[in-house]
């Protein structure tokens, strides 16, 4: 990475002085966040209130031609134990405008995600000092907000019987997302799988995200799908996931001695396993902006299907099992915001998440079979204040009810009793102030 | 004994009027912005749609291809009328936009003037320049005066 950055940074010099008549754009922003909760450690320490929430970024852009415009932006952030305040590359590309209907884009390009989340880390463009989690996860954020590769972009503005249908925008991106060990990601599919990761890994990816905004003044509709190949290896978690997973394979067996036999000499914890298939997601959602008032629907589906291998240990031999891993999940959100002064926004939003969407009250799924039954859902009712100051900097004031606690394992490791530790019902508060020039 | 006096609902209705009438404040919108220019652009006139893909960062090439310099004039009353007549946006939505074009980086953010004689100087002086003014331009200045049509 530290490579990366040097090349970076020379050859936008290098360009840099070749650059037209245009000199170089500098734009940063800080944000500084505060947590708190009443129950439950949303991220580390939320209970007792906890600063280790922030995020900072340097952007520079330049003209290099008529058509090609090129823009670097440097990151860093800190969310629990996500960030870490480590300086990274959110994005670094040269953008060629062939036609309004077609752009080329190369480098490390910001990952498009539903209507906002390509603008998560700059807190203020939007009112909220959280996203929606049921559609924009935080623990998602830290792998999906870039992809190296190319995007290819543009406009269109078809007509039906001589009829404007407004404007049609798509992003098609492909290239590669990293999902490595300790990444959000990784950590989410690693607990759903009851797996200690030893290494996780990713293929090429895509994304195809379409834009309508339709003739009616101030109504869009997006819809999006993204697809990223992943494998993760590593080793079963001695739990009683695993314990019951093989109770439930001997079932089967009408021979009583031979299922005694396999009850004492088949091992399936702590041996290992791997993960092979895609990570899907598929957004929609609408928004309706009029003046001062922006409403917004979204719903995300997001699926995990994987073959997994176990080398179950069964004697002295090594007997592989090989089956299938479908899950879906669910997330959706309704907001709305309104911009009573130059000086104050309001916003408030109802979000939804199932991470099993067949198993919306974690009743049938072995999944949580360790945990309470509130882990199969969290329903987030949102009120959200924002005073600007000027426009270089505002302060957000936010408070969340939660009902069910199924992102709280996101990035909290919690421990099988630590499940049982929490709330289904509880509290956040957030603050932020944030600068940019 | 009556509690709630003539007087008080009177007081009431008045101030619920004014806290109706502050939480909705409608800004004074001026006549439409005239639309201006550099010298070298070819195009004469330009259609709202064709604005309006301008000014959020859709088309960004002139068909001399020159890149699109924007330029914003920041008097809040020609600003609020052209961004409402043009965009359909307020200018604290216009701004987020091109914040959030900048910070993902698909663009470049738009040059802000305070001051109407600079902006036109500017753009006399910029290959690719447009913005929006108040009123005609000073006689003697070089610069092209777009007509607008829908």
């Amino acid at each position: 990475m530290k490579k990366l950055v040097c090349i970076l940074i020379v050859l936008f010099s290098v360009n840099l002085s070749m650059a037209m008549d245009d000199e170089l754009d500098i734009h940063g922003f800080v944000a500084q966040g505060f947590l708190k909760t009443d129950h439950n450690n949303f991220i580390q320490n939320t209970e007792d209130g906890t600063f280790q929430f922030n995020e900072m970024g340097l952007n520079f852009n330049t003209q290099l031609s008529d058509s090609l415009l090129m823009s670097i932006q440097f990151f860093a952030s800190d969310f629990g134990d996500i960030g870490n305040d480590e300086i990274t590359i959110s994005h670094a590309n040269v953008d060629y405008y062939f036609r309004e209907w077609l752009c080329i884009k190369a480098g490390i390009n910001r990952g498009a995600f539903g209507f906002y989340g390509d603008t998560r880390d700059i807190d203020m463009l939007r009112t909220y000092v959280f996203l929606p989690t049921s559609v924009y996860p935080e623990a998602y954020r830290d792998c999906i907000n870039s992809a190296k590769g190319v995007e290819i972009h543009g406009n269109m503005y078809p007509s039906l019987l001589a009829l404007e249908m407004g404007d049609l925008s798509y992003r098609f991106q492909y290239g590669f997302i990293d999902i490595p060990k300790g990444s959000g990601i990784e950590r989410i599919l690693a607990k759903r799988g009851h797996t200690d990761t030893l290494s996780s890994s990713t293929d090429t990816s895509f994304n195809l995200l379409l834009t309508w905004d339709t003739p009616m003044p101030g109504l869009r509709i997006q819809g999006q799908y993204v697809q990223i190949g992943y494998q993760l290896n590593g080793t079963t978690k001695d739990d009683i996931f695993w314990k019951q997973t093989k109770e439930d394979m001997l079932l089967g067996i009408e021979d009583d001695a031979y299922r005694s036999f396999l009850e004492d000499s088949l091992v399936i914890t702590n041996v290992p396993i791997n993960f092979s298939g895609d990570i899907s997601m598929i957004v929609y959602g609408a928004e309706y902006t009029r003046k001062n008032l922006v409403i917004a629907f979204e719903e995300a589906i997001y699926g995990q299907a994987f073959d997994y291998t176990i080398d179950a240990r069964l004697s002295d031999s090594i007997l592989k099992k090989t089956d299938s891993l479908n899950n879906k999940g669910l997330g959706y959100y309704y907001a709305a915001s309104y911009q009573f002064y130059d000086w104050l926004k309001m916003g408030a939003y109802y979000a939804v998440t199932y991470p099993l969407k067949d198993d919306k009250k974690g009743k049938d799924n072995l999944v949580f079979i360790d945990r309470p039954s509130y882990f199969a859902w969290q329903k987030d009712s949102c009120l959200s204040l924002e005073f600007d100051f000027n426009r270089h900097s505002s302060l957000k004031l936010e408070a969340h009810y939660m009902d069910g606690g199924t992102q709280l394992d996101y990035i909290v490791n919690l421990d099988p009793e630590g499940y049982f530790d929490t709330q289904r019902y509880w509290y956040l508060f957030a603050a932020k102030l944030s600068f940019n020039f | 004994m009556t509690i709630v006096t003539k007087h008080h609902f009177n007081a009431f209705l008045l101030f619920l009027l004014l806290g109706v009438c502050l939480m909705f404040p409608k800004p004074a919108i001026s006549g439409d912005p005239v639309l201006i220019g550099s010298p070298d652009i070819f195009e004469s006139t330009l259609t709202k749609k064709e604005i309006r893909n301008i000014y959020l960062g859709k088309k960004k090439k002139w068909l001399n291809g020159h890149a699109i310099k924007l330029t914003v004039n920041d008097t809040p009353e020609v600003q609020i009328s052209f961004t409402s007549v043009y965009l359909q946006k307020t200018p604290a939505q216009f701004i987020t936009f091109w914040k959030n074009m900048v910070f993902v980086g698909q663009g470049r953010f738009p040059k802000f003037f305070s001051n109407e004689k600079e902006l036109i100087d500017y753009i006399q002086s910029t290959d690719g320049a447009i913005g929006f003014i108040s009123t005609d331009p000073p006689e003697g200045k070089d610069v092209r005066r777009f007509i607008i049509s829908d």
